[in-house]
């Protein structure tokens, strides 16, 4: 087709790329001859007739052939005109970013690399003819790296591109979509020498890594990725951990180090997950060493992930980290000498999660969980005696004793929150600088944790108010006026600090602080600001913040507890002190809502059981409670939730604080199913009665060696004789005497509330009828009866004759789903009377779930040895073996449960607890003879029996 | 063992009265009447009895025939064995003869002096019956292995005490016991009045005495965990005359109460943060 031919045919098609033809061609007729015109005339019309957009290809076949011309590299025009024909077989679209990729390079000067570019190419484009985009694609991303890269980038990127373009067309686009010139193409040419998909999978996760890690990081990283993805495990999870991470300089600098140590990448992913709980520097290697050395990758694996008991362990003594368990009866002791209450200490906790602000109820003082904000255990330790010391302070200064008139002052305020807020700054300052006039050596531990505190003091936000109140905190922590305090406020500062410092005198009381706040007050409220949640300052690390108005409540209600149980301590206001009690009402819950739903449903529960007599002391005092409940109203506390370890036989260690037990008294109730089983089995009852009133103390014990006795000690009189006989004073010790032996026994029945307990119990036929005093004479038919039914009606039997006895036991269940959810009902517990409720509870047990008993044998054992007694017996009576579907990592093995199971039992017995399992599985050998030893645990065939065994187990466990 | 007859009270123990006892015991011991002094450990009992027994034999309150008194105040350490043989007194041999020995109770019913039965609740139910005769109107002591009934010289008087928190319920007194004695109730002393005591018995300087006495009703807030005592002040006392001689307080108050109250780690660990929270470090 000849020029004019061709320009005629462009016309048709486009006018630009007519215009721009006729344009070009007088150069190309001008440098190469008619012949070579005419053949990329030819092209040009080709090019154009291609398809839809073909006037695009041409356009951009005539933008190449102008920067061919003007580089003096018209030899390639005809050859690359034709290339680009044959991509256009499909579509324009591989051409025309052929055409513009090439005339790019030429403009960029470097079109000597369109050889090696184009080989490839071709490659690609003989491969997948028909994957048009794929091909363009290619020539965007080759041309952008030739562009941007070095020779060398583009080098690997194209051998890359040779090798992945015979592999698949998945990984082909892959690579290409996410080729970028950012990319350190040498490196992944590196990777994909060991496996190709290895190279897209760290282009995938470059850019992230990029983000998250620095470059020097990533780079001295490299080695590692290449020998992790040699080895047999995915390096996704890593790349995800580093990512993750985000790993400070410092923190990077010691990982990497680290990190060559790591064959294995699971655990180096494991370190890398949980870098940011690492102490960074030397102290690190040492657990490190520890880690790598462990018995097996199990146990290693779980060591690095924070899971074993032993890694936390040594991982906080390198820390010298504290945690409030170790040192919580110290704590309890020290704050019931400090301040002649018995408080509880709990940890703080906010949304379910640990938190690490001090603070309390009025009753119980919450500590943060663990403390390591210094290097060494005794400064952590200061530092949690410190929170403690200043909560101790609030009661010690009066700041609660007063709580109900400093309430009623501020209410006086026009700005409330303010004045509130103000208040509590103010008296925590009193506070501490109280306790450092009383107590000379709390000084020094004071002063540092207040320095400290000190230190992590942030500018506040940008509010007048604020920042004023900012001032207030840290000359309140002995600070100065900060720098940058506005200058316009300046004045007021000073003013509030010369206020605060009136607080600071020995001997200040809360009725200084009464008189100070309104001065402070008026400072602030003469600047006519509001006072906004966002613009509060931070509280101070180790004051925490209270909510007076719980604090309020609690302590009137533990006032009006204290009035009941002063009443004589009859039953009908224990009953109510019991109620009373703050432990037994979500206090927090009761801020907000309706008074009379709350008072009313109290009400109702007394009425079932307590008549008031009208007019009576009892009836004054219920009056008095409704109306310290007036405006609130609350709902049954939540289960309180105990954290335990788990026995992991795999690591041989224990996983740290890997359980939940919820403890639970909300527990449906059926308290006609007690005393319908006390009915129905009167004759059975009778008998273990009978049986363990055996056990009554009557039992006398010898005491020999005593100068009166009911009998004569005959070797001891012998030598008595023979004494004086000698001359020598005899001993008159020389009787035996007869001491009455008290019984001092704590008892738990612990019953297995799983699902498989709903199981009807299939009776065999009778052949004989029984006659009476047989077991299950006058009995219903069992056959109608579930597994949980008879051991309900066990424990309703034994509770029975408890009662009598005197022992004191508890009644629980056990069961949940998963070890953060494991149930533990407490139906009856120890001290607690046999009265409806309890009965109800007992009745109500139900079948539920799985059946982790480890944690309820901990939990029971805890339990058991609160009592103190002398004697402590756990029973417990189950259905199969502990099972629950995360109760170990293979869920078809019962091996980690029986191991732990068998763990929990040793650990009772070295606290002093006396266990015996009695269990109706008629397999229950299998098991029960790894859990427990010989003598502790029973199979039971018959279930009819359960009853009497269970009475002679408990007879045997504590006569 | 000191010789009884060397053994007597030269030195007006010291004693700082807390309420009306001293007026109360003048006054029961002008009618003869039996004391019974009840309070924990260490908070001054037998220093209040050996006040008043010098008060009475060698003091303002003496008089010719108390002062001829060799040992005015004869105090027996009662424990479970001990026997109405070992108050009365026993028949001991001596070479070949058995030779009589009084007992510190007949001693006293002798001469006129005090009897001080420490503890009383822990001594046998025997020795305990003995006190009947002597405590009401016929104040007789009958000695059974003499075949003798001592009549209880007119200056004699009887003082018991015991600690009602520390023993159990089968080891407490009897009503019939109980109901023959006048009681007078002690207790640990205020904070002040505390540091007076000790700043007396052992010299150190009033602050201190202070800080001591502070600490002391802090401790005592423990009662019921292993020590139901809470510590005495007789401990604090003993930690001020190590802390005058050099010795650290904090290193006095872990060796005289920290160690002494209670043998559970938690619990002395639990004072020793209260001592450091008192007194500084070194």
């Amino acid at each position: 087709m000849s020029v004019n031919e061709t320009r005629i045919l462009l016309d048709k098609v486009s006018v630009d790329a007519s215009k721009q033809f006729s344009d070009v061609a007088v150069d190309v007729t001008r440098l190469v001859s008619e012949d070579g015109a005419d053949q990329w005339a030819t092209l040009c019309g080709a090019l154009a007739s291609s398809g839809w957009h073909g006037f695009e290809a041409t356009l951009a076949y005539l933008t190449l052939t102008q920067a061919m011309l003007s580089d003096d590299s018209v030899k390639r025009l005809l050859a690359s005109g034709h290339f680009g024909c044959d991509l256009s077989n499909q579509t324009s679209e591989p051409s025309i970013a052929y055409f513009k990729g090439y005339a790019a390079l030429i403009s960029a000067g470097k079109g000597a690399f369109y050889g090696d570019i184009e080989d490839v190419a071709r490659l690609v484009f003989t491969r997948y003819k028909r994957a048009a985009t794929l091909v363009a694609d290619y020539f965007r991303a080759a041309y952008g790296i030739a562009l941007h890269c070095s020779p060398r980038d583009l080098t690997a990127w194209l051998e890359l591109g040779r090798e992945l373009a015979n592999v698949n067309r998945e990984m082909m686009q892959s690579f290409l979509k996410l080729s970028s010139s950012k990319m350190p193409w040498l490196f992944i040419r590196k990777l994909a020498r060991v496996t190709s998909s290895s190279s897209i999978t760290y282009m995938q996760f470059h850019d992230s890594l990029q983000k998250s890690c620095s470059e020097d990081l990533l780079i001295d990283l490299q080695p590692l990725f290449l020998k992790y993805i040699a080895g047999e495990h995915s390096i996704t999870p890593f790349y995800e951990a580093l990512i993750k991470a985000r790993l400070t300089r410092r923190s990077a600098i010691t990982i990497t180090d680290l990190l060559h140590r790591f064959e294995d990448v699971r655990l180096a992913t494991a370190l890398v997950s949980n870098a940011e709980k690492l102490p960074m520097g030397g102290t690190i290697d040492k657990w490190v060493a520890e880690g790598l050395g462990q018995k097996s990758f199990v146990a290693s694996e779980a060591f690095f992930q924070l899971e074993s008991s032993r890694s936390q362990e040594l991982l906080e003594s390198l820390r010298g980290q504290v945690n409030l368990q170790d040192y919580k009866r110290v704590m309890l002791l020290y704050t019931e000498a400090f301040c002649g209450r018995r408080l509880t200490i709990e940890p703080s906790v906010e949304d379910d999660e640990p938190h690490w602000l001090p603070h309390t109820d009025g009753q119980t003082i919450f500590l943060p969980d663990s403390v390591a904000y210094f290097p060494t255990r005794a400064e952590n330790f200061s530092y949690l005696k410190v929170a403690l010391l200043h909560q101790l302070g609030l009661f010690e200064f009066g700041t609660f004793t007063n709580i109900a008139k400093s309430r009623h002052l501020i209410k006086y305020f026009e700005k409330v929150p303010l004045a509130d807020y103000l208040y509590n700054l103010l008296e925590d300052a009193r506070v501490d600088w109280q306790l450092e006039h009383k107590f000379r050596g709390a000084r020094p531990a004071l002063a540092k944790q207040k320095e400290f505190a000190l230190s992590l003091r942030r500018v506040p936000p940008d509010s007048l108010v604020g920042r004023l109140l900012e001032v207030v905190i840290q000359v309140g922590l002995d600070g100065t006026i900060p720098d940058w305090i506005d200058t316009h406020v300046k004045l007021e500062a000073e003013l509030l600090a010369e206020e605060i410092f009136h607080l600071r005198v020995p001997g200040a009381t809360v009725e200084d602080t009464h008189r100070v706040l309104p001065v402070c007050y008026k400072i602030l409220i003469d600047l006519e600001m509001t006072l906004a949640t966002e613009t509060l300052p931070d509280p101070v690390i180790y004051r925490g913040e209270s909510d007076t108005d719980i604090v309020m409540l609690n302590l009137a209600l533990l006032d009006l507890k204290e009035d009941f149980e002063v009443t004589e301590g009859n039953e009908d206001s224990m009953s109510i002190a019991t109620l009373l009690d703050p432990k037994n009402a979500d206090i927090k819950a009761l801020k907000d809502g309706d008074l009379q739903d709350m008072a009313g449903m109290l009400v109702t529960e007394l009425d079932v059981d307590l008549v008031p007599e009208e007019g009576g002391e009892i009836d004054e005092l219920m009056n008095k409670f409704k109306d310290v409940l007036k405006g609130f109203s609350g709902q049954r506390k939540e289960a309180h939730r105990f954290r335990y370890d788990e026995w992991d036989y795999l690591i041989d260690d224990y996983r740290r604080h890997w359980c939940t037990l919820h403890e639970i008294r909300d527990i449906d109730v059926q308290p006609e199913f007690f005393d319908d089983t006390l009915r129905e089995y009167s004759q059975v009852a009778r008998n273990v009665r009978k049986q363990l009133n055996m056990l009554k103390p009557e039992l006398l014990r010898k005491v020999k060696g005593v100068v009166d006795g009911e009998e004569l000690d005959l070797e001891r009189a012998v030598e008595s004789i023979v004494d004086r006989k000698s001359g020598i004073t005899p001993d008159e010790r020389i009787y035996i005497r007869r001491e009455r032996k008290e019984r001092d026994v704590a008892a738990l029945f612990l019953l297995d509330m799983s699902a498989s307990t709903d199981d009807v119990i299939v009776s065999e036929q009778q052949e004989t009828p029984l006659v009476d005093g047989e077991p299950g004479y006058g009995e219903s038919n069992p056959s109608e009866k579930r597994i949980i039914d008879l051991e309900k009606e066990s424990v309703i039997l034994m509770s029975d004759a408890l009662e009598e006895l005197g022992d004191n036991y508890s009644v629980c269940g056990f069961s949940g789903y998963g070890r953060d959810e494991v149930e533990y009902f407490l139906c009856k517990d120890f001290d607690e009377p046999l009265n409806h409720r309890s009965k109800g509870r007992i009745g109500g047990i139900k079948p539920c779930r799985s059946t982790r008993m480890g944690p309820a044998i901990r939990h029971a054992t805890r339990s058991l040895v609160k009592t103190e007694c002398r004697v402590k017996a756990l029973i417990i009576i189950s259905d199969g073996y502990p099972q629950d579907f995360d109760y170990g990592k293979d869920r078809n093995s019962k091996e980690y449960g029986i191991m732990d199971t068998m763990k929990s039992l040793t650990e009772s017995r070295e606290q002093g607890v006396q266990s015996f399992c009695l269990t109706v599985d008629p397999s229950g050998h299998d098991y029960l003879r790894s859990m427990c030893q010989d003598a502790e645990y029973m199979v039971i065939q018959d279930i009819k029996q359960l009853p009497n065994e269970l009475s002679k187990v408990y007879r045997s466990l504590t006569g | 063992m000191n010789k009884q007859e060397n053994y007597t009270l030269r030195e007006a123990p010291f004693y700082l009265p807390l309420a009306d006892e001293v007026e109360l015991f003048s006054a029961a011991y002008e009618e003869r009447l039996p004391v019974l002094l009840k309070g924990p450990t260490g908070c001054g009992k037998t220093r209040f009895v050996e006040h008043m027994a010098h008060r009475l034999y060698r003091g303002e309150w003496s008089n010719p025939e108390r002062l001829a008194v060799v040992n005015p105040l004869q105090t027996v350490a009662c424990h479970e064995d001990l026997s109405a043989t070992d108050l009365v007194g026993r028949f001991l041999l001596q070479g070949d003869e058995t030779v009589w020995q009084d007992g510190p109770l007949t001693r006293s019913v002798k001469e006129g002096a005090i009897c001080y039965l420490d503890e009383i609740v822990e001594a046998r139910k025997d020795s305990t019956v003995l006190i009947h005769s002597l405590t009401d109107h016929r104040r007789i002591l009958p000695v059974e292995k003499q075949g003798l009934i001592l009549d209880a010289h007119k200056n004699f008087l009887l003082v018991i005490s015991y600690n009602p928190g520390y023993q159990n319920v089968l080891k407490d007194l009897k009503p019939s016991t109980r109901q023959r004695f006048i009681a007078i109730d002690f207790d640990y002393p205020e904070e002040e009045q505390e540091a007076n005591i000790i700043v007396h018995e052992s010299g150190i300087d009033s602050a201190m005495a202070l800080e001591l006495a502070m600490l002391g009703a802090r401790i005592r807030n423990l009662r019921q965990h292993g020590f139901d005592e809470g510590v005495s002040t007789r401990l604090l006392v003993y930690a001020a005359q190590l802390i005058t001689r050099g010795v650290s307080p904090l290193k006095a108050c872990d060796a005289a109460i920290c160690k002494a109250v209670s043998d559970d780690i938690e619990v002395q660990h639990a004072i020793a943060e209260l001592v450091t929270t008192v007194f500084p470090t070194d």
